[in-house]
């Protein structure tokens, strides 16, 4: 895809729809897209911060709250469209969650520091 | 024949106990039956229909998509719809995971006639530790096997000896019984609906599928799971209905009692009869519980986009852990607070009515969406039976709050 199709109407296409990284593993929604001064589509930011002013009223506000809180002040993580391989009808990623800096942080920090923890934690039940 | 094709059906087995006759069903189809005897199982006949359709449509959805239906439904509902729609259903399956703790309780509390509320934390640790160390498979077929003990209503029905003629009048009579008003007959006509159309039905049996890896190839398979299980789910229905008739109603008995839906097995086939409707009631509100904790949880981790469902390990769907087991928790306590789980099942399944319109419409919707689907699109059948399920789901979202204040929940 060539950037100048990177366009708005590309955005209002993408929203909302799963991530999966490069492993076939859920990262998120789209939950909102980074554009860049000619429209085109900079990254993606997955997550509440990022999906809470697109909610609006005082849910967005009490999400947009909750995850500024859990991200300690954090900018809402960004995934470059440069990772994007596949846009439908999920949108694919060419790298592991665990390398994408700061996306899904609760999802790790409850994987190690709780669930994990637990016996048999980190087992799969087959 | 291998064991996987001899157990290929048990997603729908237990789709139809645990999902169909939950505690929700027990009650309401006791309710109805002491009430009304037959009068409304054309209701649970329409219920049978509709689910069918729209679990067909949903499983339709994951073989080709690999991706149950709800995935789906956040980019076409749009965040705010989506979120509506799912606050609705978590708090209707937050109540209902409290009715089917109660369940559970019910089935020692007929054992050792200790009363229930002192079971709830045992069966919450019950259901805790089995969510935890059992693969989803072996989960489904224990309880999707062992709940096959329902059938004791159906046997019931024979060994009451009714006189079928009048109870085919009965079934065929659209109208309240004597002394009954039009009002209550409606409003348990939208409890029977409420309680048998749940959408954590076609949550679980959609998110049952992915976590069986259905493709394509898979649809057969997934058919045969319909085909058997909610047909099953009603008949079951239709029987509870039957026993609580010919026991209840010539008595004048009111079912105000969880313990009171096994009541007409013991009058029935005494002890034995006693013993396999404690095991079906424990398989089927155990089954339940399971079904509406892991739809809650699918349902939320869908929305956000979140990994989830147990085929890999716990700590891989860290939020989804995170967020059934708290829901145990919360249910757990609510339990705990000794509301009477009759009454919470019945508030809790008309809310469910009236959201039922916002969980099948995402799911047509899709399902006939010619770029996702693609030959595997909804048919002639399924958009005109779905079609006429959703209008019926409206009407009924639209009367059910009314009729709940107006008839103070059945009782008026």
């Amino acid at each position: 895809m060539t950037p100048a199709h990177r366009t708005m109407a590309m955005r209002h296409d993408v929203l909302d729809r799963q991530v999966v990284d490069s492993e076939g593993r859920p990262v998120g929604r789209v939950d909102d897209v980074e554009l860049d001064e000619d429209g085109a589509a900079v990254a993606l930011r997955v997550g509440m911060a990022a999906l809470a002013p697109r909610l609006g009223g005082w849910v967005g506000q009490l999400l947009g709250g909750l995850a500024h809180r859990l991200a300690e002040g954090e900018p809402s993580p960004a995934v470059p469209v440069e990772r994007v391989t596949k846009w439908s009808p999920l949108v694919h990623l060419d790298v592991p969650v665990r390398e994408l800096d700061g996306v899904a942080g609760l999802e790790g920090w409850l994987g190690t520091r709780v669930v994990g923890r637990l016996p048999g934690g980190g087992d799969a039940r087959v | 024949m291998s064991t996987s094709k001899v157990f290929s059906f048990t997603l729908g087995t237990l789709s139809a106990i645990g999902g169909f006759i939950d505690i929700g069903d027990l009650v309401a189809d006791a309710l109805v039956g002491a009430r009304f005897g037959l009068r409304l199982a054309w209701v649970t006949v329409l219920a049978v229909i509709g689910i069918m359709c729209y679990a067909e449509m949903s499983g339709r959805i994951v073989a080709v998509t690999g991706r149950p239906a709800f995935d789906l439904a956040r980019s076409r509902l749009g965040p705010r719809f989506g979120l509506v729609a799912l606050v609705g259903s978590f708090l209707v399956t937050g109540l209902l995971v409290m009715a089917e703790l109660s369940g559970i309780a019910l089935s020692f509390q007929l054992v050792t006639d200790i009363s229930y509320l002192f079971w709830v934390p045992l069966a919450a640790v019950l259901v805790g530790i089995a969510l935890w160390a059992l693969p989803f498979e072996i989960l489904e077929r224990l309880y999707g096997v062992i709940g096959l003990a329902m059938l004791v209503f159906v046997v019931a029905v024979w060994q009451l000896h009714p006189d079928w003629g009048q109870m085919w009048h009965s079934a065929t009579t659209v109208r309240p019984t004597a002394g009954e008003t039009w009002p209550v007959y409606a409003f348990l006509g939208v409890t029977l609906i409420g309680a048998q159309m749940t959408p954590y039905e076609m949550f679980f049996f959609s998110s049952g599928g992915v976590e069986h890896r259905w493709g394509p190839k898979s649809m057969s398979e997934m058919r045969t799971n319909v085909l058997v299980g909610f047909p099953l789910g009603g008949l079951l229905a239709v029987a509870i209905q039957a026993v609580a008739y010919l026991v209840f109603a010539p008595a004048g008995i009111e079912v105000e009692h969880l313990s009171q839906t096994a009541l007409p097995v013991v009058v029935a086939l005494g002890k034995v009869g006693l013993a396999f409707a404690v095991v079906g009631i424990f398989a089927a509100t155990f089954g339940a519980t399971m079904e509406t904790l892991f739809a809650t949880g699918y349902d939320i981790a869908q929305y956000f986009g979140w990994s989830y469902g147990k085929v890999q390990p716990p700590a891989q769907a860290a939020r989804f852990t995170a967020v059934t087991a708290s829901l145990l928790i919360l249910s757990t306590a609510l339990a705990l607070t000794t509301l009477n789980p009759i009454r919470v099942t019945i508030v809790a399944v008309v809310f469910s009515a009236m959201l039922l319109p916002l969980g099948l419409f995402p799911v047509l919707l899709v399902g006939n969406d010619h770029s996702v689907m693609g030959e595997f699109r909804n048919g002639r059948l399924a958009n005109t039976l779905g079609t006429a399920t959703l209008a019926l789901s409206i009407l009924v979202a639209l009367v059910a709050m009314p009729l709940l204040v107006w008839t103070r929940g059945g009782s008026g």
